[in-house]
């Protein structure tokens, strides 16, 4: 494959992936311009270091990647956040993120399906923020990107018994945050 | 534990599927430019590095192998320096001229029985 061919193989394959991966980071960090520099932190690891590889292979480096992104990002944002309780600044989450739960729309706001399907998905936004990072992870990358187990514990760099686990604690909550009647 | 699940968590799974698929949509337009930038300046900058992280490969390797055949020389000279120094000492020194003066006798004495 010649560097022009990889090059429009490795757009294509960033452009069908690049606009879940920043859901994902969204998820996780409540915070779009870190969401961002985290899905283009592991775009340029995966096009440094594995451009070479098969096309096939981009998916799993590029979820491993950005899970790795996000726990990084995670375990600093934790560090901070007790330097600055200790310090008695205020936590990054309480100044910049918004509440999760002033996302979901007034459940009397009409019965438009459009506005339905945003409830639901501002519901379940909510619901996922409210997981820990690793039942987030789980749930992401299992129900929605419809990885399997063992792929799921590559990216997520644990065993396949926490990726369980993990899911299985992960789908209970959501179950019961968002009651019977969701979506 | 075990990822064993019911029809009603199948059904919750397929609904947040979708609820998911929908969130992109809901993505706003300006996010959505910046992120195609952010991609497009990644394989910009991949693309502009390729060919001096080439020619760096080649240029280091290329000062390996000078390091490689310098040091080997010098060790040449180093070896070889001594002793040449030595013959020029030899050649120099007043009591070598006496050596090269009496090198008819050495030949008689070399060529002469040792016995006797």
């Amino acid at each position: 494959m010649t560097i022009l061919n990889q090059a429009q193989a490795l757009d294509r394959f960033l452009a069908t992936v690049e606009r879940r991966a920043l859901r994902m980071a969204q998820i996780a960090t409540g915070n779009n311009d870190e969401a961002l520099d985290l899905v283009q932190d592991a775009m340029f690891k995966l096009v440094q270091r594995y451009a070479d590889r098969d096309g096939s292979e981009w998916g799993p480096l590029f979820h491993c990647i950005l899970q790795s992104r996000i726990r990084d990002w995670y375990r600093r944002t934790r560090v901070r956040n007790r330097w600055r309780e200790w310090f008695g600044k205020p936590r990054d989450d309480d100044s910049d993120a918004e509440d999760p739960l002033e996302t979901v729309a007034d459940p009397l706001a009409g019965p438009d399906e459009e506005l339905k399907r945003k409830r639901a998905c501002a519901a379940l936004d909510a619901a996922l923020r409210t997981l820990p990072l690793r039942q987030q992870q789980a749930f992401l990358l299992r129900a929605w990107e419809e990885m399997d187990v063992a792929q799921t514990a590559a990216a997520m760099k644990c065993s396949e018994g926490s990726v369980k686990t993990h899911f299985f604690r992960a789908v209970r909550a959501l179950r019961k945050q968002l009651g019977e009647h969701w979506p | 534990m075990s990822d064993m699940r019911s029809p009603e968590d199948d059904l919750f799974l397929a609904q947040a599927k979708q609820a998911l698929e929908q969130s992109l949509d809901q993505c706003d337009a300006r996010l959505a430019g910046r992120l195609q930038r952010a991609r497009r300046e990644v394989l910009e900058s991949s693309m502009n590095r390729r060919p001096w992280g080439r020619w760096a490969g080649v240029a280091i390797a290329s000062i390996g192998l000078l390091t490689v055949v310098f040091l080997a020389n010098q060790r040449d000279i180093e070896n070889h320096g001594q002793p040449m120094l030595e013959d020029i000492e030899l050649m120099t020194s007043p009591e070598n001229v006496e050596l090269s003066d009496d090198l008819e006798f050495y030949d008689w004495l070399a060529e002469s029985p040792t016995n006797g």
